[in-house]
């Protein structure tokens, strides 16, 4: 009895110091984040370092929510249940942010855009997806690309290849490689490994008013045009992909790359702090061409920060968003994050290298090409998993049996989702 | 035995706190969940919408259901044969008075003792296709041709989670067996060599019987981890590939948490409840039977 | 002639045995040695994967604590008392199920029971909702009265096991003698109960120590959430250092693994049906 009452005194001891130091946290005005490793987590602490220096009355403390935005979902919409939200967290544009919204969840930043000219130094594009019935709802952080392939240079180099413009030369290049026991395109498993590859693909077969059409829900998936798109990512892609791709992360896949064993990687330009951090340098050990079919056109992602009401301190969250859309948040952030920043009047000395070049792109694709959102933000939830999910199986298995039956299950959400009147009408971004 | 007032009053006593226990948080959420299934709900919003049984339809017409099920089926002959057998089979040996026997228990064990996060993450780790100890293994030792894409291809990516879950279970199924073994008395291992009995007679006469005690333990905890199989697929392919490692459990998350259809998850929850229940309760009914014949 | 032959098959199959038993452990122990061997190895050293490191890469340990450091003292904070309680709890109610058949036994049992194959994802929702309105979420109490209740189901079919082979004989001896039902119960049964109790107490302990899903559900802050948790949020990470990972779970897996080796006699024996039959 002695060693038990023992034990419940040290019990009862531990509880009550976790619960005190529980308390001290709620003074803090929170962020939630899912920027965990290497360059991104440089790139938040960065952030918070200019926001603190911004706001000296305020503290500031940055909580991370590993399990990317599902699990960011998860745990807010647990905490808005209960009563205490963080004031600010990293959030998904367009339709994640609008049923947010609909939920009645979300603060209004309008006068925090009005503050920073919102209108005039964010690109008109990304101000679709921050703003919902005509109220801005996020703050974008930045621009990220996924429809880049990244190539190592120095194989590239040394066979005397040059990036290909189109599906053929794409072809040919891979020919080259397998030729030289180097394998052409790393794909993953998991978290986005294969879903971005298809995206060149709807847009040379489809256009790019094809695939908005697909992301408003007004495009069949057992059209026809769809069918032949999927049919052209087996032919330019899949086939070319490496061995046991499906067993690989998405890191791990680009490992495969920097060790040599494969030539070719697409995935977002997230990865370029992954590489660079590794010890890669820009424009000399990789580099970046536009996948083909996309000469004139990027696909963007962006990641975004909003604020739900049901925190307890809006003027704190207010003050983190302000410092965050400004020159020097928006700087610090992306200078490490891999992106080029949402905010226009950012100077682009900070981009270097491949950094750079992506930044140039997406200048000259403002100004005489299509900016299209990521289908992510376009599609209800139950579409978007689903095409991950079918893309997926499709690459592991591209018969005719399995290109049937993704289609028909595709339009079967579809239909569904329709009905539901669940699509937004997102008329492009630009 | 006759039961007096007080006495029964005494016992309802103990019973009424692991009851009331049991019932708050365990048997409400249920019902919850239960109403649940025939709603709709984003897990966001405020409105939740009654739908009878159109998650109900919705589920069992989606091919990730039967999926789930053939796996979740796959999983029970899995869990109820393999860690069982060779739990025995290893308590047979490391019961032949073979030195350093509590040496090989420790070791067959402390699998067991890790969280399943750590033995998906380890094992991912090992099936790695290129830089993996299995693969490389079969490169050195020449034989590169059955090198696999373990968790990557979807025809074996369940078998490989399998593997990793025989790894970490087959050391409780042995240890109990063990026991068992230890546990027989020796009086009638004695008789019999006595009156000549072979190795084999001895271990379907006697040992068999002997072990239905254990047995019974052992396959009830492997039965019941088998439909709840979660942690250990969710953190080693999460589903994947494609939709080839799913389970009931993991679908119910995938459905609930990346869907955004909680009502369609709930569904899925009670018909794992179900099925549960359907494969479990008769074995454990007939089980307590059992004991209660042997206790009296 | 029978003594000879014997002893060359005795011999064969004691070298067979042991071959077996130490390809099984090798099968085992390898990958847990791989693990060992990766947490020391700096990063440029784990790609040579059977290679010895240089030196003891400590940094591995450093980044491993500083990640679930807090979690581990967490985890204890919870498990301790919540498997104290639950064991007890399930004592409290195996008692009247092992010693008397009354009208429903059978059924309380039954329904108790079943809470065994209660698979988590039907009650999560609800489960958070309640707990919330306690306004327990995100606490210690909140983890112990929810692990409490999932142990009973578990504990009661162990305690009830255990207890029902004490013969009913001693407590009507003990009646007779002048003790309450109560009496027996906290001054006889339970000392007796110590081997079931050690059963009991450690796979409780496993149980509730390795829990991810309530961890994952029901905590929030770096000063409740349990090592599990912490862990699979390193896991879940994109670019994985294997080294700190595998330091980090190195560091988790040692107290139960410590508990199962001071243990390991108690929990034989109780799985025995206690040596009371003398």
């Amino acid at each position: 009895m002695n060693v038990r009452g023992r034990i419940v005194k040290f019990a009862a001891t531990l509880f009550a110091i976790a619960v005190l130091s529980n308390s001290a946290l709620f003074a803090d005005t929170e962020i939630w984040h899912y920027w965990l490793s290497g360059g991104e987590k440089d790139a938040i602490n960065a952030l918070m370092d200019v926001v603190k220096q911004e706001n000296p009355g305020m503290t500031f403390n940055a909580r991370e929510i590993p399990g990317a935005s599902t699990e960011m979902r998860r745990q807010l919409g647990s905490a808005i249940l209960a009563g205490n939200p963080p004031e600010v967290y990293h959030a998904g544009l367009g339709l994640d942010l609008k049923s947010y919204v609909d939920a009645g969840h979300l603060r209004t930043l309008d006068d925090v855009w009005a503050k920073l000219n919102g209108d005039k130094i964010f690109n008109p594009g990304l101000q679709k997806i921050v703003k919902v019935n005509g109220h801005v709802y996020a703050i974008p952080m930045n621009t990220h690309v996924v429809t880049h392939i990244f190539y190592n240079k120095k194989i590239f180099d040394k066979l005397g290849l040059k990036p290909p413009k189109n599906a053929e030369e794409f072809l040919k290049v891979s020919a080259v490689l397998k030729k030289n026991k180097i394998e052409p395109l790393a794909a993953a498993a998991k978290a986005g490994g294969t879903i971005y590859h298809i995206y060149p693909i709807f847009i040379d077969v489809l256009g790019t008013d094809g695939y908005m059409a697909l992301g408003n829900g007004s495009l069949s998936w057992k059209d026809p045009k769809v069918r032949k798109a999927f049919e052209e990512y087996r032919k330019t892609f899949v086939s070319q992909y490496m061995f046991g791709w499906s067993g690989y992360g998405w890191a791990e896949a680009a490992n495969e790359m920097m060790k040599g064993n494969v030539a070719m990687y697409m995935n977002g330009d997230w990865v370029v702090s992954y590489f660079e951090n590794a010890g890669w340098k820009s424009g000399v050990d990789f580099d970046f061409f536009p996948a083909p079919g996309t000469q004139n056109t990027i696909v963007v992602q962006v990641d975004g920060l909003a604020s739900p009401k049901e925190s307890k301190d809006e003027k704190g969250a207010k003050a983190l968003l302000l410092s965050a859309a400004g020159t020097a948040g928006q700087a610090a952030f992306n200078r490490y994050k891999g992106s080029v920043a949402a905010n226009l009047t950012v100077k682009p000395d900070i981009y270097k290298g491949v950094m750079k070049a992506t930044y140039d792109r997406i200048q000259a694709i403002s100004k005489s090409g299509t900016m299209l959102p990521n289908l992510a933000v376009m599609l209800p939830p139950p579409l978007w998993s689903e095409l991950k999910t079918q893309v997926e199986t499709f690459a592991l298995k591209s018969d005719d049996a399995t290109l049937d039956k993704a289609l028909n299950a595709l339009e079967t959400i579809r239909l569904e989702q329709l009905e539901k009147k669940a699509f937004a009408n997102w008329s492009g971004m630009n | 035995m006759k039961l007096s007032d007080e006495r029964r009053l005494t016992f309802a006593l103990f019973l009424f706190v692991p009851v009331v226990c049991f019932f708050v948080f365990i048997v409400y959420p249920i019902f919850r969940s239960l109403t649940l299934s025939f709603q709709e709900w984003d897990g966001l919003s405020q409105n939740i919408e009654f739908v009878g049984w159109a998650n109900y339809k919705k589920i069992f017409s989606s091919e990730l259901l039967w999926v789930s099920l053939t796996n979740n089926l796959k999983w029970l002959v899995f869990s109820l044969l393999a860690p069982t057998m060779l739990g025995f089979f290893l308590a047979l040996l490391v019961d032949q008075k073979v030195k350093g026997e509590s040496l090989f228990q420790v070791f067959f064990f402390i699998p067991y003792a890790i969280t399943p996060v750590a033995v998906a993450s380890v094992w991912s780790w090992l099936y790695s296709p290129r830089g993996g100890v299995i693969n490389q293994l079969l490169t050195s030792i020449g034989l590169p041709q059955f090198r696999q894409v373990w968790i990557g291809n979807p025809d074996i990516a369940t078998y490989s989670v399998m593997l990793a879950s025989l790894w970490w279970s087959t050391g409780f199924a042995m240890v109990l067996y063990f026991s068992g073994l230890r546990g027989i008395p020796p009086e009638l291992l004695e008789a019999a060599d006595v009156d000549g009995a072979s190795f084999w007679v001895k271990l379907r006469k006697i040992v068999f019987p002997q072990l239905l005690p254990s047995t019974i333990v052992v396959m009830a905890m492997q039965g019941i981890s088998a439909m709840r199989v979660f942690d250990l697929i969710y953190a080693m392919t999460g589903g994947g590939p494609g939709i080839s490692t799913h389970v009931l459990a993991t679908m119910m998350f995938d459905v609930s948490f990346n869907r955004f259809e909680m009502g369609a998850g709930s569904a899925i929850a009670v018909v794992l409840l179900v099925i549960s229940s359907a494969i479990i309760l008769p074995y454990v009914f007939h089980s307590s039977k059992g004991l209660e014949e042997l206790r009296s | 002639m029978k003594t000879n032959r014997f002893s060359l098959d005795r011999a064969l199959r004691r070298s067979l045995i042991y071959a077996i038993l130490v390809a099984a452990s090798a099968f085992f122990l390898v990958p847990l040695a791989m693990m060992i061997l990766t947490s020391v190895k700096s990063p440029a050293e784990i790609v040579d994967l059977f290679s010895f490191p240089k030196a003891i890469y400590y940094k591995n340990f450093s980044i491993a604590i500083s990640q679930i450091g807090r979690g581990l003292l967490n985890s204890v904070c919870i498990t301790l008392p919540a498997v104290l309680l639950s064991s007890m709890l399930g004592a409290i109610a195996a008692y009247p199920l092992s010693q008397f058949r009354f009208r429903g036994d059978q059924i309380v049992y039954m329904v108790l029971l079943s809470g065994l194959f209660v698979p988590y994802q039907i009650v999560m929702i609800p489960l958070f909702q309640i707990i919330r309105s306690l306004h327990i979420y995100d606490t210690y109490l909140g983890m112990w009265l929810v692990h409490t209740a999932y142990g009973v189901p578990i504990c009661t079919f162990y305690m009830r096991n255990y207890f029902a082979t004490i013969p009913r004989s001693l407590m009507e001896a003990s009646i007779i003698d002048g003790c309450t039902l109560t009496g027996y119960f906290f001054r006889v049964l339970i000392k007796l109960g110590k081997p079931g109790f050690s059963v009991v107490v450690i796979l409780q302990a496993r149980a509730v120590w390795n829990d991810l899903l309530f961890g994952l559900s029901l905590t929030r802050s770096r000063t409740v959430t349990p090592v599990t948790v912490e862990l699979a949020k390193y896991v879940g990470q994109t670019d994985i250092q294997y080294g700190s990972l595998m330091a980090a779970t190195l560091i988790s897996i040692i107290p139960t693994v410590l508990i199962f080796l001071l243990f390991k006699e108690n929990f034989i024996r109780g799985i025995l049906g206690g040596s009371v039959k003398s």
